[in-house]
């Protein structure tokens, strides 16, 4: 028999931290609530017969956001044989009330006081002794971040499942309360196991939604409850779920007095809050988060970035690996046709993204630096503010700055948020943030178009964040989409330094799959568009063909190409360039490699990119990157969209959508800017010109009235 | 007074907390229950960062609204 244990606690506790350390993987952590959103489980190192089960954070065990349903169907319907509650030492109050409901689950479960180093700095005592007496549960000291505990805790957890002890915890009910509860218990005892009873009684009492529509119980006894709760409600003057919250805190503050010497009196300024006044400051909190986004791109981009990616692509790959590998092919007579498919398709695809991971792993370690360090809690904060104007709440840019990493993640994390209409919409605009794989492409037009300009990447940034604005004015007038945002409501962590250790996890787990995919999923196409792109009908069979504007992958092309023209990129490489982006987006750059041959040394040695740069002007490579940024994401992102919307008809909504709404905004800018740079006007100008004014409409009309009601309601 | 109305850095006691179940619900789980003790943080257009307890919280305005302290 396989024991499982399962870790269960406030958000942002360190529980995926313990888990990490229990079971030597590598989940990524960050600084704020909600990074797990499903569980996860591993083997306990060194214990084959143990499963370790991470559940999502989750502040109370009501069934409210999808990741306190997770957690409690797991605990309620799986039951574990063991739970470590994992509580935050510097946050006791806030972290037992969880606590009190765990307990009353009837499973076996040990409570460990987590980030104790950070107490004892501070110089708080917890008496662990008066814990443990009221809790009626064993209870321990741990930090995991430093990994102190964290086995010990492991083996009482597993003594503590063979052992079956449930946890019998002082009482925490009294007067008319507790004998209410007594009274359903008793109703109930006949068909409800015993060690579930307190849960259950409870839950009848609260008139938990979800048990009474799951439950077997008969009707009659459903009443009963009902009446008994109905009785000590009108005795108490309160509802029966504030009822018995308040005893909860009750019972917690009056432990937590006697059990915890505070070295400093509670509401003293932090470190935290002294930087909080700052970074969330009513005039400059917008101004800094725009100069540390600008930073972040900058620096990967450009300056960073820029440098060690021109070494990996100018003199390890264009005078190192290209050259000597051709020579050595070269010496043992090879076929010309396989030095070709060789030095062009394969390092040529290959190659051409994989130096473009540098960026991507400067990119990487920004954005975990800034969500270790805890920033990235209160952009969301800030940006609640503005966001909310657009009908969309702060929530979904959480979604969207894990997008900016990778666009999965990010739609999956759109499970914080309540309500359905803001998730899809959010669902709809997270990929509009520019990932990871998207910055190859941004590095690309940058460095071949612009010179390696210093706003490109920037402005990239800039236009997923509007792209996400504008679609969330546009959409919030439709009647699926209408309706007050949800309500926002986030823990703000305290900042602290980040540890190398998870900054590299985190880091190199992003960066990695890149990598990964370099050596699978690019190398493949690479090969398949190389052979497209060599051979070609000629004379009624297929040959190797000089050119490749001869060959099978350019008829492909030019079949969609006029699709694009309008956009100003209506070149065959161009648009298989496109569309083998939706296989993956850095796979735009390997098809680019391929088609235009960045592996060849051009004469001087320097410029690679030269042939590309020839066929694109300034706008149209800015057209070409913005379709590239918005348009629909790549099949793993669309997976994700289906999954998470549950809807095939949301799903091609979606997708549609984001296509359409890159190629008006391509459109736009390519039409308008060959009118301004005096190119006159062709039918195309017009086809621009008319979506813009559809596009203004959609965003200054008036919503229907009945929405326009509710957001009146909501202002009130 | 709803929340909205405190001054920043003044601590209010919470009297009664309004509005939908799910909020509520939501809202106890931070710990935001009647008699628990808040002290504004920083205010803007509205939305809140709060302390309660040990924990820094940021509630929107609609929440602060739903939210009664003396």
């Amino acid at each position: 028999m396989k024991i499982h244990i399962a870790l269960a606690g406030n958000p942002n506790s360190g529980k995926t931290t313990l888990f990490n350390s229990l079971t030597g993987s590598a989940q990524y952590v960050g600084n704020w609530p909600g990074v797990t959103v499903e569980k996860k489980e591993g083997m306990l190192k060194g214990h084959r017969d143990v499963i370790i089960q991470d559940l999502p954070g989750i502040y109370s065990l009501s069934p409210y956001t999808q990741e306190e349903i997770v957690a409690r169907n797991y605990l309620v319907d799986d039951r574990p044989d063991a739970i470590i509650n994992i509580v935050d030492g510097t946050n006791l109050e806030r972290n037992l009330y969880l606590t009190t409901q765990l307990l009353e689950l009837g499973i076996p479960m040990l409570i460990a006081i987590n980030m104790m180093d950070l107490v004892r700095k501070r110089g708080d005592v917890i008496d662990i002794q008066k814990l443990s007496e009221s809790l009626g549960c064993p209870v321990f000291e741990l930090s995991a971040l430093k990994s102190e505990g964290s086995f010990f805790i492991a083996e009482k957890a597993i003594l503590l499942a063979r052992s079956k002890a449930v946890p019998t915890p002082a009482p925490l009910l009294s007067g008319p309360l507790e004998e209410s509860i007594d009274k359903i218990k008793n109703i109930i005892t006949d068909c409800t196991e015993e060690r579930l009873l307190p849960w259950t009684a409870i839950k009848l009492f609260e008139g938990d939604e979800v048990l009474l529509t799951c439950s077997s119980f008969a009707d009659e006894v459903l009443d009963e409850a009902e009446r008994i709760a109905e009785k000590t409600e009108k005795l108490l003057d309160d509802d029966a779920q504030s009822l018995i919250t308040a005893a909860r805190y009750t019972y917690i503050t009056e432990l937590v007095n006697h059990a915890v010497d505070r070295a400093l009196p509670l509401h003293a300024m932090t470190f935290s809050d002294r930087i909080d006044s700052i970074v969330t400051h009513r005039i400059f909190a917008l101004p800094i988060f725009a100069v540390v986004m600008f930073l972040v791109y900058f620096v990967s981009v450009t300056t960073v970035g820029h440098f060690v990616t021109e070494f990996t692509n100018e003199t390890l790959f264009g005078e190192w690996i290209v050259p000597s590998v051709k020579n050595s092919l070269a010496a043992y007579d090879v076929a010309p046709w396989l030095i070709s498919l060789i030095s062009q398709g394969i390092i040529g695809g290959v190659g051409s993204v994989l130096g473009f991971v540098p960026q991507m792993f400067v990119l990487f370690l920004m954005l975990s630096l800034l969500e270790e360090g805890g920033y990235m809690a209160r952009i969301a904060f800030i940006l609640d503010r503005i966001f909310r104007r657009f009908g969309l709440s702060g929530k979904s840019f959480i979604p969207m700055l894990i997008g900016s990493g990778c666009s999965v993640p990010g739609i999956m994390a759109s499970r914080t948020i309540e309500q359905e209409s803001d998730r899809r919409m959010t669902i709809m605009t997270t990929s509009f943030i520019p990932c990871g794989a998207k910055m190859p492409i941004i590095a690309l037009i940058a460095g071949a178009l612009f010179g390696g300009a210093w706003w490109v990447a920037p402005l990239a940034y800039f236009v997923g964040v509007t792209a996400v604005i504008i679609s969330g004015i546009i959409l919030k007038k439709f009647r699926a989409f209408g309706g007050i945002p949800s309500p926002f409501v986030l823990e703000l962590p305290p900042y602290h330094w980040p540890s190398p250790k998870n900054i590299w996890l985190a880091t190199w787990e992003r960066g990695f799959s890149f990598v990964k995919r370099a050596g699978t999923v690019i190398l493949l196409t690479s090969i398949i568009l190389w052979f497209l792109q060599a051979f070609g009908f000629e004379d009624g069979a297929i040959h190797l063909v000089d050119h490749n504007a001869d060959s099978l992958l350019a008829s492909i092309g030019r079949v969609a190409a006029p699709f694009f023209a309008p956009l100003g990129f209506g070149t065959w490489q161009a648009t298989v360039g496109t569309f083998s982006g939706l296989i993956a987006k850095e796979n735009v750059v390997g098809t680019l490699g391929v088609l235009y041959n960045f592996s060849e040394v051009t004469e001087g040695g320097t410029q690679h990119w030269n042939q590309f740069a020839n066929e694109f002007s300034a706008l149209s490579a800015l057209s070409f990157l913005i379709f590239n940024l918005l348009c629909a994401p790549c099949f793993a992102a669309m997976g994700t969209i289906r999954k998470e919307m549950n809807s095939g008809r949301w799903t091609f909504f979606a997708l549609l959508y984001m296509t359409a709404f890159a190629y008006v905004v391509s459109l736009n800018i390519y039409q308008i800017g060959s009118l301004i740079k005096g190119e006159g006007f062709n039918v195309w100008t017009f086809v621009a010109f008319f979506t813009l004014a559809v596009l203004l409409y959609l965003l200054i009309r008036k919503p229907p009235a009945d929405l326009q009601k509710v957001r009146k309601r909501s202002h009130a | 007074m709803p929340l909205i109305f405190a001054a920043i850095g003044q601590t209010v006691h919470i009297s009664a907390i309004q509005g939908k179940k799910e909020m509520r619900e939501r809202l106890t789980g931070f710990g935001f229950v009647p008699s628990a003790s808040v002290k504004i943080l920083s205010a803007h257009n509205g939305s809140l960062i709060v302390q309660l307890k040990d924990t820094r919280v940021a509630i929107d305005h609609a929440v602060a609204s739903q939210i009664i302290v003396s």
